[in-house]
């Protein structure tokens, strides 16, 4: 009741909602988790025809520039639905640092938008940091450019990929742009508990163009902070998704199975137990629409506190949900064929990938620190 | 004054807000800026809410010809956020809050005549007879009585956890006055003089040491019949009418902010803030704490736009409440020896009472509709009724 949505996103809401009934199923999910792959290019084009792959991109590059809001609303229903197509790293977090870019990503940006590229963001480098600190992969020389270091867990990584990442060249922070398939690029691959890839990269003398670098200096750390901000709200919309999604299942649940001769929902336990978790719910929707408003009126410097608080509640709801829907579905819930397995397994892979929730509070706290020294 | 109250609605909100501040700066008493462990009572009630009747900025819900501000659900939000912000100790005033809107919604010209002005210039303060030994929760198993007999009702029953009864004057209650099949109905509202004969009261100390309610026993006190509010039988609709977005405020943030703000003095005060345990405690309540402030503004939007749903306020409350209460618990664990403490102690530069934050922290998952029954009241609209 208190959650609003203009115009445009209701219109992207009532799409992505029939995307999601026609296009896409939770067999379909089953499929592509047990691929090996986890990718499916066919989605990836219908969606990019409905829009969606460039819906950030500024109109100049070929997008549909339509802003931080309509991104948010799509990331929450792809959450529901556990839609994995790599929307979140590639049309929210490299868009973002491609419209930074202007011309220099415009030829990938068209590419991006027509759905035939994927662009694999690669800015973490520590198994629980989202990127947002200063790079240790070297970017190094005159007119040869070599680049060496490592970076790991990328998310929506698609085979083929080209790969945008951040490294130091001289005292600047750098974007550059690598083909996976590059000499000296190593990949390994993890299947996440979303049934998505992630890659570690190893980096040993590749060899980069100065073309290859979209943005340096201030730019490139601004572009970097954008970036990893749009792409954690959109990560918290999704789990916000997903924690409605569990909620929703676990409600038609209790309704619906019967013991000592009564509906489960008749029980107060359960029955407060439920309104907990709504109320986590309420909490993480409130949060993640707090910072995005503060980003859009504030930019990076006074949401950050916000956006780390995002994760951090989104995070913890949707593990809470995952688990608290196995409890309320009892033995059914730990079985593979229920559904709701298929959600806690994505809430581990999602409420991790930008760092884990106790250190996310913790950036959160120490935000709040300074802002408020600051502010004195 | 009127015309004063009325340029403050035209005002724009933020404009508002300065003048607000500004006044409170100039005005509010230094000795009451102790938000959490002071509530005004009696004459320093009395005081406080004359002196915002004497300045114009009595009575922000009330419409403009009852004598009050009559100010959007916005300005009444800004109102209490200033006043929260200043550190502004709590006040009951139950007359204003309380019976007010109910009077406004319910009341005869006459009664409106009587006893709205003396509430508005702040002379008067009120008490709710609703909590009954044997009705708490389940309010409806009220057991007092009110038997007509000629021009009046005799009242005869108990009436418990009174907040101010000893400093009040007057008492709007809750009596049977018919047996009927629901216990909902036969229940009708009263005005009464707690001077009358038949009236006794007996103080009751609370686990924050103050004596702020008592129980009050009605010995067949007369109540004269006009004294009866709305129809006979209808005083469980008339008890409702407050009900609605006024139980916003109850869902407010303020004072977990205020015990947020104890728990880093102490934090600091006792050089413990950076261990571990300290720092982790810290940054999830703080995290807490900011995004119940998220929630609550994004409800109070939500009711300014009329869209708020009543369980959404049932949800604030409990929000607000508990994480009151886990933050004065969190102060306490991170105090040592001082969280044993009976009275207000030196603790570095500062003096805390922190038994007291602690136990004053206690009854709010109690009062205004304890906890589990608003739990009830969002899981009915979330599952339906229990079968």
């Amino acid at each position: 009741m208190w959650r609003t949505e203009d115009d445009i996103q209701r219109m992207l809401r009532n799409s992505a909602e029939d995307f999601a009934a026609s296009e896409h199923s939770l067999e379909r999910f089953r499929k592509l988790r047990a691929s090996e792959t986890g990718f499916d290019p066919d989605a990836w084009k219908a969606m990019a025809q409905l829009g969606w792959t460039g819906i950030l991109l500024p109109e100049e590059l070929g997008g549909a520039g339509l802003g931080l809001g309509p991104a948010l609303t799509l990331a929450e229903i792809f959450g529901r639905n556990l839609i994995t197509e790599p929307f979140v790293p590639s049309a929210i977090i490299s868009a973002t640092i491609l419209g930074c870019a202007g011309t220099r990503g415009k030829v990938l940006a068209e590419r991006l938008i027509e759905g035939r590229v994927t662009i694999c963001p690669a800015f973490q480098e520590k198994h629980d940091d989202a990127g947002f600190v200063q790079p240790e992969c070297k970017l190094e020389g005159d007119s040869a450019l070599v680049l060496n270091g490592t970076k790991i867990f990328a998310p929506g990584w698609v085979r083929g990929s080209p790969v945008l990442l951040s490294a130091i060249m001289g005292d600047q922070v750098v974007v550059i742009l690598v083909a996976s398939g590059a000499e000296g690029v190593s990949i390994v691959e993890r299947k996440m508990s979303d049934g998505t890839l992630s890659a570690d990269f190893r980096f040993s003398g590749v060899k980069v163009n100065h073309d290859e670098i979209l943005l340096a200096g201030r730019e490139a750390a601004m572009a970097i902070q954008l970036a990893l901000a749009r792409g954690s709200l959109a990560l918290a919309a999704q789990m916000e998704g997903l924690a409605k999604k569990l909620h929703e299942m676990t409600v038609d649940y209790l309704q619906q199975r019967e013991q000592f001769g009564k509906p489960l929902a008749s029980f107060q336990v359960l029955r407060h137990a439920i309104v907990d978790l709504h109320m986590q719910i309420e909490l993480a929707g409130a949060s993640w629409r707090h910072a995005a408003s503060q980003l859009e009126g504030g930019g990076f410097e006074a949401a950050e506190g916000a956006i780390y608080a995002a994760l951090a509640r989104c995070g913890q709801t949707a593990l809470l949900l995952g688990k608290s829907a196995i409890q309320y579905h009892g033995a059914f819930g730990y079985t593979e064929d229920a559904d709701i397995g298929l959600y806690s397994n994505a809430a581990l892979r999602w409420a991790s990938q930008f760092g884990s929730p106790a250190g996310q509070q913790g950036a959160a706290l120490s935000w709040y620190k300074n802002w408020s020294r600051a502010d004195a | 004054m009127l015309e004063k109250s009325f340029d403050r609605n035209a005002m724009s909100d933020e404009a508002f807000r300065q003048e607000f501040r500004a006044w409170l700066q100039t005005n509010y008493p230094e000795e009451w800026r102790r938000p959490i462990v002071l509530r005004l009572q009696d004459e320093d009630e009395r005081r406080w809410l004359r002196m915002l009747h004497e300045h114009g900025w009595r009575l922000p819900t009330w419409p403009k010809e009852h004598g009050g501000m009559g100010l959007s659900l916005a300005k009444q939000l800004i109102y209490h956020e200033e006043l929260e912000r200043h550190g502004a100790a709590r006040a009951l005033d139950s007359g204003g809050v309380l019976l007010g809107p109910v009077l406004i919604k319910y009341g005869t010209p006459e009664q409106q005549a009587r006893f709205l002005p003396e509430i508005a210039r702040g002379e008067v303060l009120w008490a709710q007879g609703y909590s009954e030994p044997n009705a708490g929760s389940d309010l409806a198993s009220l057991r007092t009585t009110a038997v007509r007999d000629g021009d009046h009702y005799i009242i005869n029953g108990t009436k418990i956890w009174t907040t101010m009864v000893m400093f009040s004057k007057r008492m709007f209650l809750l009596a049977r006055t018919s047996q009927e099949q629901r216990k909902q109905q036969g229940i009708s509202f009263f005005l009464l003089d707690l001077d009358s004969p038949g009236i006794s009261i007996r103080p009751i100390q609370n686990l924050a040491g103050d004596t702020e309610f008592g129980q009050v026993f009605f010995d067949n006190v007369r109540v004269p019949a006009e004294n009866l509010v709305h129809r006979e039988g209808q005083g469980w609709n008339v008890a409702k009418a407050l009900l609605g977005d006024e139980r916003i405020f109850t869902g407010s943030p303020s004072l977990s902010q205020h015990a947020f703000r104890i728990f880093e003095r102490i934090a600091t005060a006792l050089g413990v803030s950076d261990y571990p345990a300290t720092a982790a405690l810290h940054a999830s309540l703080y995290c807490e704490l900011h995004d119940l402030q998220a929630l609550y503004a994004a409800v109070s939007d939500a009711a300014i736009r009329g869209t708020a749903s009543p369980e959404s306020m049932s949800m604030l409350k409990i929000l607000a409440t508990e994480l009151f209460q886990r933050i004065s618990d969190a102060t306490l664990q991170i105090a040592g020896s001082y969280a044993g403490v009976w009275n207000e102690c030196e603790i570095g530069s500062q003096f805390e009472d922190l038994r007291k934050v602690f136990m004053i922290a206690r009854p709010a998952s109690i009062y205004g509709g304890a906890n589990e029954i608003q739990r009830d009241i969002i899981a009915r609209s979330i599952l339906g009724k229990a079968a």
